[in-house]
Formats: C-alpha cells, sequence, structure tokens
C-alpha cells in the first residue's frame, strides 16, 4: 500500500526552566525517541538489534512511546525511488498487532517501575516478534473470502535469517474461505472481550 | 553477508496468476476445513514464537 509519509504531531516540549527540549524528545519527523539506535547508516548496516525493545525515551525515564507513536530508527526494506524521483520508504506496520504487543510490555514496565524497578522490565522488539493479518469481504459464512497473513520476525533480521531475514515458514499469504471462518471467530473473540465477559483476559488478543 | 540477501525485489518472488484449480480450492469447503486448522496452527505458532522472544528481562 503505497501512502504519505507519516509523522508526528509536531508537538514542542519544554523542560522545568523553559527551555525548548523538542529536538531531545522527538526525532525530525515528530515521533518520539526511544530506545532504538538512531545512527545514520546505509540499508546493507541496518539491523535488527537497531529497533527498540523497551520505548523509553533515553533522557527521560518516564517517557514511553509505543504503536505508532515512536520514531523507527530506519525503514525495513530497501528504500526505493519513482521514475519521478520520488522517494519510496517501505516503513514496519506498527498498529494492530505490534502495537498491542508494545503497549503491553510497557505497562507492564511502568507497573514494575511504579513499584521501585529501576528500569524497564518488559520488552517487545518488532524484529523478534511476529504479527497476523487477516482481510476478509462478504458476511456469508459460505460466500466470503479472506486473506490471511502471518509474518515473523515484522522488521527483519538478516542476522538470524540471512536469506530473506524472515522465517519463511512462518511468513505466509493466503487467499480463501478459511481466513473469512477466522475472522468471523475474532469478531465473536472481540466483542466478548470488548463486553469483560467470563475469562476474557484469558484469550489471545 | 552477500548481496544476494539484500535484493527484495527479484520478479520470481511475485506471486503467480491463480489458475482455475486454486480459484477451485480457495472456495472448496472441504478443502478449506483442512486449510482452516492448518492456518490456525501457524498462527499459533507465531504467537508462541512471538511470547518467547519477547516479555519480561527479570
Amino acid at each position: 500500500m503505497l501512502i504519505p509519509p507519516f509523522a508526528g504531531v509536531g508537538l514542542k516540549a519544554c523542560d522545568r526552566a523553559g527551555a525548548d527540549i523538542t529536538a531531545t524528545v522527538f526525532a525530525p519527523n515528530g515521533f518520539m525517541k526511544v530506545d532504538a539506535d538512531y545512527t545514520a547508516k546505509p540499508f546493507e548496516e541496518w539491523r535488527a538489534r537497531d529497533w527498540p525493545r523497551t520505548y523509553q525515551n533515553p533522557n527521560y525515564r518516564n517517557l514511553f512511546a509505543v504503536g505508532i507513536a515512536f520514531a523507527p530508527p530506519h525503514a525495513i526494506s530497501k528504500p526505493m525511488k519513482s521514475p519521478n524521483g520520488t522517494p519510496i520508504n517501505p516503513t514496519a506496520p506498527r498498529t494492530g498487532m505490534p502495537s498491542a504487543a508494545m503497549g503491553k510490555a510497557v505497562a507492564a514496565s511502568i507497573r514494575d517501575m511504579l513499584k521501585g524497578a529501576p528500569a524497564p522490565t518488559h520488552t517487545a522488539s518488532m524484529a523478534e516478534a511476529g504479527a497476523v493479518c487477516v482481510a476478509s469481504t462478504g458476511a456469508h459464512l459460505f460466500k466470503g473470502s479472506a486473506a490471511s497473513i502471518t509474518v515473523f520476525p515484522v522488521v527483519p533480521d538478516r542476522d538470524t535469517y540471512p536469506q530473506y531475514g524472515r522465517d519463511v515458514d512462518l511468513t505466509f499469504f493466503e487467499v480463501g474461505l478459511a481466513g473469512h471462518w477466522m475472522k468471523f471467530l475474532l469478531h465473536h473473540v472481540f466483542i466478548y472481550q470488548a463486553n469483560l465477559r467470563p475469562g476474557w483476559s484469558f484469550l489471545p488478543d | 553477508m552477500t548481496g544476494e540477501t539484500h535484493e527484495p525485489y527479484r520478479q520470481d518472488y511475485y506471486p503467480p496468476i491463480p489458475t482455475a484449480f486454486t480459484k477451485f480450492r480457495r472456495t472448496s469447503i472441504v478443502w478449506q476445513f483442512f486449510r482452516f486448522i492448518a492456518i490456525n496452527v501457524k498462527i499459533l505458532r507465531v504467537m508462541t514464537k512471538s511470547i518467547q522472544t519477547s516479555g519480561s528481562q527479570r
């Protein structure tokens, strides 16, 4: 999917003395800096370890950014250019399942830090976690269709998986009715969890 | 690491056009029943592996 580049909301940050700390807290694109390696380097030198694990701002320990709010260290696959020179930079999907994993890890870290832990206690690197996406069409159980997609890890790790950067057994795409059934179940599980019905927290999210 | 590693846009990575048999399998209830099980297993493996690699640092 080709869309215009995302950017942060352009917040201005000031410290207690009123000094402008925007450049310390936010990357130039407006997203918050976290524990990623933001050193500028060519595509061939990008590594999975560049990606954040705790999502804590390196200068302010009480600031965290997850999902679409944190500044990615770089794109996830080779930057390209259209014939008229427009840069096309494939960025990591940071919504949906990865967001939930990050949010859960950061919430657990904050809970532990409030109880006295000196540093974040939980991690959720996108270079170590997978994601699943099921996109379905139609409401009829036997007439709909869907695309089922899994990817592991979300950010390619070329040290662990040298050939493609991902586990090719766990990274797949399939079109068919089966995905539609799965989406039907996911829909009802989601509503069940949203209503906080018995055992909701044990169901997968 | 070789240059081969960093060539993500080769033509042979693109999917082929589905045949009539492929389209039939995508809508066959019997075949899709087995695919439903297979895809569920795959998704569970992705989730299990994600939980194993992320989590508590303690």
